[in-house]
């Protein structure tokens, strides 16, 4: 066979690249205009800002909204206001109004794949976080997200003393660690709240209230949607080029307390 | 917006202008092209799929520096195919997968005893393995060239090269290619006494 490739003219050898190429097997293309244009829509051009917010009716109520609770969290202290005020602007207000997320939250957290604590570390490209507060112990599932959330690493914890079991899976704590460069808003649904805290340097907020999704830029400027899963409230932060979030029926300063004592190590 | 499609040029233009609604008909119109382009550098979907998005919005943000009136395709994929040199550079990114042939392709027409159907199947599989065994340069000129079909100036975009330089670099490619597929002797046989 071999000997006949050799025989093979120029011609005769770009008849069969060209024949091999039509019996490829592509992966179907993936639908990516709605992607680009929420993307684009969020972050217009410079001149253009002005123009596609005028354009952009649906963008006035959320941002509505969003003044709203900025305005309430600005009664709460200056500190508050000055977290909150810089945490916004780094963040752009992406935060939008709306309805909660469609279905059983839990029923099927599809978080990926499992996988051991040592083979987690592997597949993701920076080093996973985890608690070391006395008590809690190690994680008792370990995930490696799906497409699109490849390096998402996911860390549960069953419910126990101090962790309420979540009402659609017996989970108490889910921990979610995931390279992004911004971590952008949420959907705030009416009754849910937005507390700016700080964990060891890092600036976070604290959603207290009803489920919603949190949105995330991956590394390469992709606009991603994630469930909360517990549909309990959640701790979000980002530490580096990693955001955080840690969700479940926990208080405020027990989420911070636990967020707090997150170290580079193994996840054993 | 009117029943009729508009034109390439027409959209650019809108988009240059800020209308996001004019740029997702350019992205529909080549999302296809864009991910097969970025696969082939990165044979991965996720990568490429990522790469081809990103593509987009840079080249969206970019819009003030295409000229208006030249091919929107060439100066696109250029972006893309760089987003997804980028990617298979990543560390962080699993590449390197292989390209695959379509299982269950109705027969060549041009095979007329089913002996010289697996014959071509089988030159397929050793040419397509030949093609994977490439380095990523080499692998990528053919793959633009004999399995995407680009033009002589879009592979130039793409490849980030002048024109002239394309058809030295196919050659290139062309070359190593028969090489390895000299190589390949013995798993060639196996297989062939195996079918025989």
């Amino acid at each position: 066979m071999s000997e006949a490739w050799m025989g093979f003219s120029d011609a005769e050898l770009e008849r069969a690249l060209v024949d091999l190429g039509q019996h490829l097997s592509y992966p179907s293309a993936p639908e990516l205009s709605r992607t680009v244009r929420a993307h684009l829509e969020q972050h217009p051009r410079r001149g253009h800002r002005l123009r596609a917010l005028l354009i952009r009716r649906a963008v006035i109520f959320p941002t509505l909204a969003a003044l709203a609770i900025l305005a309430s969290v600005l009664a709460l202290s200056p500190d508050a206001r000055s977290a909150v005020a810089s945490w916004f602007h780094f963040a752009g207000i992406a935060i939008k109004s709306g309805s909660s997320p469609p279905g059983p939250l839990g029923h099927n957290l599809n978080l990926g794949r499992r996988v051991s604590p040592g083979e987690a570390q592997k597949r993701v490209p920076f080093h996973i976080l985890t608690p070391t507060l006395p008590g809690l112990g190690t994680p008792d599932e370990i995930y490696v997200g799906p497409p699109p959330f490849r390096g998402r690493v996911s860390l549960i914890y069953r419910a126990r003393r101090g962790l309420p079991r979540a009402s659609t899976t017996g989970a108490g704590l889910l921990i979610t660690e995931m390279q992004s460069r911004f971590f952008v808003g949420k959907t705030v649904p009416p009754g849910t709240t937005v507390v700016p805290v700080e964990i060891n340097g890092d600036q976070g907020v604290w959603l207290a209230g009803r489920p919603h999704f949190l949105y995330y830029f991956s590394e390469q400027g992709t606009l991603l949607r994630d469930t909360i899963r517990l549909a309990g409230n959640v701790l979000a932060w980002d530490h580096g080029n990693v955001t955080l979030r840690l969700e479940g029926h926990i208080s405020e300063e027990q989420a911070v307390e636990i967020a707090r004592s997150m170290e580079a190590g193994t996840a054993h | 917006m009117g029943s009729r499609p508009l034109d390439d040029v027409e959209l650019v233009e809108r988009a240059k202008h800020g209308d996001v609604a004019a740029y997702e008909q350019l992205v529909c119109r080549y999302q296809e092209i864009a991910f097969r382009t970025a696969y082939v550098t990165t044979r991965d979907a996720e990568a490429a799929k990522d790469a081809a998005q990103s593509g987009f919005i840079k080249a969206y943000y970019a819009l003030n520096r295409f000229r208006s009136g030249t091919p929107f395709r060439p100066w696109l994929l250029k972006i893309v195919a760089n987003e997804a040199r980028n990617q298979a550079r990543s560390a962080s990114r699993r590449t390197g997968r292989e390209l695959q042939l379509a299982e269950g392709r109705p027969r060549d027409d041009a095979a007329p005893s089913p002996e010289e159907a697996a014959l071509a199947a089988l030159n397929r599989e050793a040419l397509l393995r030949a093609v994977n065994a490439l380095d990523a340069n080499a692998r990528q000129v053919i793959a633009y060239r004999y399995f995407l079909d680009l033009s002589e100036a879009e592979m130039a975009d793409a490849l980030d090269c002048r024109r002239g330089t394309v058809k030295s670099r196919l050659s290139r490619a062309v070359g190593r290619l028969r090489e390895t597929l000299a190589g390949d002797t013995s798993e060639l046989v196996d297989e062939r006494v195996h079918h025989e």
